[in-house]
């Protein structure tokens, strides 16, 4: 309980932190309003997102604030919320919730961007980019739990080959977005090592791939 | 009945024991809903929240939970 009393105290003054930057956003953007007479209303809109979103911030901020403190003076209240943080079912729903929502919204996004690239380039290139954000998440968590629950060699080395594969793939795919669609001359001095890095990923993947099936196969023989 | 639906005798024992749901959640550091969950047989419960549960009462986990469905089906 002493380490997680610690884990409330940081969250507790990350919050106060939280508080101050979306009070100070939230008046500065006040401010700029208020002065935003010859402002486009594109920009005013902007701005009007920017502040609610950051006084939402503080909101909650204050909302946490307030319950770890709460947590903080009261033994029973802090086995209580660590008790709600660490339930066991409730950590299950939370996982079985967040897997195939993110599925759904990678599908999603995909499709968007697809169909975006139909209609606007600049909007296929955001749907496109959030999509290639939304894959390195998803394959990072998806490393980190199998790394966490494996021991075995094959299985880290599939996992780092993947990550190679993934990072090759989306070097390879950047810049052929930059010097294709965006028209932009790299120098050979910067493109010929981004490419032959790319390259490099790619093949150490392939290796590593090649390398963890030997390992795991060794890893059955050794079983039977 | 699908192998991962576990019956078990929680609510027999709390009763027996006198102990309420929040009292027997406390005690082994799950919520009252997870106790609830179980108790229905709508959750099954992991090994150490098993073996929190069985040494609450003073049981062994096989007293407490019964395995015969996992049996049945050869798992």
């Amino acid at each position: 309980m002493t380490e997680f009393r610690k884990t409330v105290q940081r969250r507790a003054w990350f919050g106060a932190a939280l508080v101050l930057l979306g009070v100070a956003v939230f008046v500065w953007g006040i401010l700029w309003l208020e002065n935003a007479d010859e402002a486009g209303h594109a920009e005013g809109l902007i701005m009007g997102f920017r502040t609610g979103a950051f006084l939402g911030i503080a909101a909650v901020a204050v909302g946490g604030m307030i319950r770890c403190i709460h947590a903080l003076r009261d033994e029973e209240k802090l086995k209580k919320l660590y008790i709600e943080e660490h339930d066991e079912r409730a950590l299950l729903i939370a996982q079985l919730a967040g897997g195939p929502a993110m599925t759904v919204v990678m599908y999603g996004l995909a499709l968007a961007t697809l169909g975006a690239s139909f209609v606007d380039m600049t909007v296929f290139l955001t749907l496109l980019l959030v999509l290639l954000f939304v894959l390195l998440v998803k394959l990072a968590f998806c490393v980190a739990a199998n790394l966490r629950y494996s021991d075995e060699a094959g299985t880290r080395s599939l996992m780092f080959a993947k990550i190679l594969a993934v990072v090759g793939l989306l070097t390879a795919a950047t810049l052929e977005i930059v010097t294709l669609v965006l028209e932009i001359e790299l120098s050979s001095i910067v493109w010929i090592p981004v490419a032959a890095a790319a390259l490099l990923m790619i093949i150490a993947a392939i290796v590593l791939i090649v390398r963890s099936s030997k390992l795991n196969k060794e890893n059955q023989t050794d079983g039977e | 009945m699908e192998a991962d639906e576990i019956k078990t005798k929680i609510q027999e024992l709390r009763k027996l024991h006198k102990l309420s749901q929040e009292e027997l959640a406390n005690a082994v550091g799950v919520t009252r809903q997870t106790i609830t969950s179980l108790e229905c047989e709508k959750y099954t419960a992991s090994l150490v929240l098993a073996y929190k549960i069985a040494t609450q009462f003073g049981l062994t986990i096989e007293e407490v939970f019964d395995f015969s469905n996992v049996e049945e089906l050869g798992l």
